[in-house]
């Protein structure tokens, strides 16, 4: 049980008549990154959104370090360590990238902001390098590529100083070169203890990076274990292929 | 510092002593204009504050004002009303009217924050509409019903006294209200209004700041309020609750520059003039239609008001100069 | 209390034409048209200056009436709320102006006093009892075909279908073939009809007076939020709550605190189910 650190108990999403995600559940244990898979509208991202708290579950838990925060606003689960990365990047249009980074930093408390308590550029500068942004740290989200986009996603994402962070198809739009830098990065972010699930359709890029692999079809369960034994898994290769 | 700011000491200086000229003969009515200019920049940044920064747009500044004017004004009015009612001083009923304008204020930001979306401007006019009723309704031998409550006594007298007084307290807002919009308070306020749902996915209560602001907002336009309601010694339920007061804070707000503050303070003080001296060529009913059509072109072509051109301007400038520099040109 | 009934019936009916086309427009564009009850006001003038100005038969009148407001939202839609759908903000502060310059210009045209517009249809007629102007029961009668008329059409109809389908899930339906453009355009001009209609039926109820865009489309409002913004049928019924709410209190209280006992309720559902009634 301790081992936890994130779980997911029978969650369920209605859209009008749509099951987007039906009893669906899984769990992330301390130090491990978890893939995420399922063919195109499955409900990777309703998923993401639930545990973000974008949206409410009709019925189910999240269970983070052993509190059940499925009451929780967005901003709570945030504070506790949950981060997220937006599958359509959605960066604040009128700020320049590192100050666009820098909002994520701010205090939750009104004196705390005034106090100038978010933190310093330098620092913030890093995170962006450390992405890949060195050279797009001044430039507005409309002067960038998808690819770049991402990234401020993921640094946004970092900014927050997370325990899990919840990465949606962060490498699509990247080239191999750079999705190795990223996966470099992210290994070392692993390293230092920080948890990951990830959602891609890169399967080369997801391999390194998981441990383990849950998919997802139609919004239910289907199956879940190691990389290589999933990809060869009859079930998935029906719900990817059939 | 005093470099970045000459310009701003130079408008605050001239205009301090802009009544030493009255004796030499400058027009009086032009004091009264700035007074009303005054009033109408406080309100238009205190809607800034809120609606400017957040994109929450309010409809509900004239309640808050009107509020705040009707709790000053009922408390410190001397008409002899049956039965006869304690007169406050009014260092009493003017911080008064500012709570009221705070808890009333409250009063329609909870309910409307139940819910996202346009549902804040509508809510708080439906607001407007209910104070409206009541105030006609509801013993009108106390508030003055439809014909509202005259002979208010004044805070000070005279066109110069009062200049100085509104002119003071809309420095004193505008400052307060400038230093928050460049703070990371101000920023976050920003940022709700361009991503409300990214904003609360760094962690930050919307709430929380959009609360904070509200309250600035309610605060300051009670403040102007008070102060204005007896500066024009009586206050009426149609005046106080006109939809035109409404679009004169908003408009302002919107030539301006929303989310500037100093952008509503200038558009404040540009519309009172502009509506006044276009008085003699359009009258009555022709001035508001032409008024309004303008209004709506403002709204849907959404120019960068007056904060925005001066920023292109300054920074035309700047470029220019550094061109010089390195060019020679 | 029978007038109660009465009359009670008859402004429900006339609310719920009204803020039937106010939620249609929301739930399929997303944005709220604040000049809804503006078309109201101008179709009762209109109705008003074809048949006693002109001297045109009332059919006529009620053909002009409908017409102009139709033509006013199709009018508005296509003017500018048509590129600004991404931009609700900009729809709701501008078209708030667009109902003050259509007041702006009654009361240039008409002037600022009340008009009386006398009844479609003369003579009394005994309801339970007690004596009704046939005026009255012709309005609850066509408000109603009016609503029947609507909900046939949303359920029935392959464009009444299409509205649904925007509604409930945008991208399906535009994935689906559904063309946004021309069914926003559709629900627009609906509205602007039924505007038309509840127009020429609130100048014959009460008067005509430029300033009648304000209270219905606050209370028009609170019926939507009552209802569950963009539900037909908690349209409905919230619009006979507040319909009956208001005539009883016209009628036993205060006829100046016609819309406080709406906007009470509004904000009592608001705070305790923020959906609506029938919101899902
Ligand atoms: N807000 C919403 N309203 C209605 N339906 C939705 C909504 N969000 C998602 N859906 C539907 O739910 C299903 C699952 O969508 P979701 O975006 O979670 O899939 P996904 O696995 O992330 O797909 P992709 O690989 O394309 O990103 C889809 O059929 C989608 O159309
Ligand atoms: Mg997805």
């Amino acid at each position: 049980m301790a081992t936890k650190l994130i779980e997911i108990k029978g969650l369920t999403k209605k859209f009008g008549g749509l099951v987007a995600v039906n009893d669906f559940s899984f769990h992330v244990e301390k130090g491990e990154a978890l893939g995420l898979m399922g063919p195109n509208g499955s409900g990777k991202t309703t998923v993401f959104n639930l545990v973000m708290g974008d949206l409410k579950p009709d019925s189910g838990e999240i269970i983070f370090e052993g509190k059940d925060i499925t009451n929780y606003p967005t901003y709570q689960r945030v504070k506790a360590g949950i981060a997220r990365t937006y599958q359509v990047p959605r960066p604040f249009q009128e700020l320049p990238v590192i100050e666009d980074i820098q909002m994520s930093t701010i205090p939750d408390s009104i004196m705390g902001s005034f106090r100038g308590r978010a933190m310093p550029l330098e620092k913030v500068a890093k995170i962006g390098e450390d992405v890949g942004l060195k050279e797009h740290l001044s430039m507005y989200p409309r002067e960038l590529t998808m690819g770049d986009l991402r990234r401020v996603e993921l640094a946004k994402a970092l900014a927050t100083n997370p325990k899990i962070v919840l990465l949606d198809e962060i490498f699509a739009g990247l080239t191999v070169a750079e999705i190795g830098e990223l996966d470099t990065l992210l290994q070392q972010r692993r390293k230092k203890g920080l948890n990951f699930i990830v959602v891609s359709h890169d399967l080369k890029a997801l391999a390194p990076l998981v441990d383990r692999v849950v998919v997802i079809h139609f919004g239910e369960f289907i199956a879940e274990g190691p990389f290589d034994k999933i990809v060869n898994d009859e079930r998935v290769k029906a719900a990817y292929f059939g | 510092m005093i470099r970045r700011l000459r310009w701003w000491l130079i408008a605050i200086a001239v205009m301090c002593v802009l009544p030493l000229f009255v004796p030499l003969g400058f027009p009086v009515s032009v004091i009264r204009l700035l007074v009303m200019g005054s009033y109408l920049a406080i309100f238009a940044m205190s809607w800034d504050m809120m609606s400017g920064h957040t994109g929450y747009i309010s409809f509900g500044h004239p309640f808050l004002i009107g509020l705040a004017g009707y709790v000053t004004a009922f408390l410190s009015h001397q008409e002899g009303f049956q039965p006869p009612h304690i007169v406050l001083p009014l260092a009493v009923t003017l911080p008064l009217g500012v709570a009221a304008a705070v808890g009333g204020g409250m009063l329609f930001f909870f309910p409307s924050m139940r819910v996202r979306g346009p549902y804040f401007a509508l809510v708080s006019l439906a607001f407007m509409e209910i104070l409206h009723r009541l105030i006609i309704a509801v013993r009108p031998e106390f508030t003055g019903g439809d014909r509202g409550l005259p002979n208010l006594p004044s805070v000070v007298m005279g066109a110069i006294p009062n200049y100085y007084l509104s002119l003071g307290l809309m420095f004193a807002t505008a400052i307060g209200l400038w230093y928050v919009s460049r703070s990371n308070v101000g920023n976050v306020l920003k940022a709700i209004r361009m991503d409300e749902d990214v904003v609360e996915a760094s962690g930050i209560s919307t709430y929380r700041f959009k609360r904070f602001a509200f309250l600035l907002s309610a605060v300051t336009a009670g403040l102007g309020g008070v102060f204005y309601t007896h500066y024009l010694a009586s206050i009426n339920p149609r005046r106080a609750f006109s939809a035109i007061l409404l679009l004169d804070i908003i408009i302002s707000a919107v030539i301006g520059g929303m989310g500037t503050i100093v952008g509503p303070m200038f558009g404040g003080y540009f519309l009172t003039f502009i509506l006044e001296y276009l008085r003699p060529y359009l009258f009555g009913q022709w001035r508001l239609l032409a008024y309004a059509l303008v209004a709506i072109f403002m709204v849907i072509y959404k120019p960068k008001g007056f904060y925005g051109i001066a920023q292109d301007v300054a920074s035309w400038f700047q470029t220019r100069k550094r061109r010089s520099a390195q060019y020679g040109y | 209390m029978e007038q109660i009934l009465i009359q009670g019936a008859l402004l429900s009916g006339l609310y719920a034409l009204i803020a039937m086309g106010f939620t249609m427009i929301f739930g399929v564009g997303r944005v709220l048209n604040l000049a809804h009850a503006g078309y109201v006001m101008v179709a009762g003038y209109s109705y008003f200056w074809a048949t006693y100005m002109m001297g045109l038969p009332i059919v006529a009148g009620f053909a002009i009436a409908i017409a102009v407001s139709t033509g006013l939202a199709v009018g508005t839609y296509l003017g500018w709320v048509r590129r600004f759908l991404n931009d609700p903000t900009i729809v709701f502060v501008s078209t708030f102006i667009f109902a003050l310059i259509l007041e702006h210009v009654m009361t240039l045209a008409f002037f600022r006093e009340n008009i009386n517009v006398p009844p479609i249809v003369v003579g009394m007629t005994q309801v339970m009892g007690c004596p009704v102007s046939n005026n009255l029961v012709a309005a609850v009668i066509a408000s109603w075909a009016c609503i029947g008329a609507v909900l046939f059409f949303v359920r029935k109809t392959h464009m009444g279908r299409a509205m649904r389908a925007l509604a409930m899930d945008r991208r399906g339906a535009i994935i689906s073939g559904i063309n946004p453009d021309m069914v926003n355009l559709t629900t627009w001009a609906i509205s602007g009809a039924l505007a038309g209609v509840a127009g020429v039926f609130w100048g014959s109820y009460t008067f005509l007076v430029p300033s009648l865009w304000v209270l219905p489309l606050i209370m028009s409002f609170a019926i939507v939020v009552i209802g569950g913004l963009g539900s037909i049928e908690g349209t409905l019924a919230a619009a006979h709550i507040v319909g009956f709410m208001e005539t009883a209190t016209v009628l036993a209280i205060n006829d100046k605190l016609r819309s406080v006992p709406g906007l009470v309720i509004m904000i009592i559902v608001l705070l305790a189910r923020p959906k609506g009634l029938f919101g899902r």
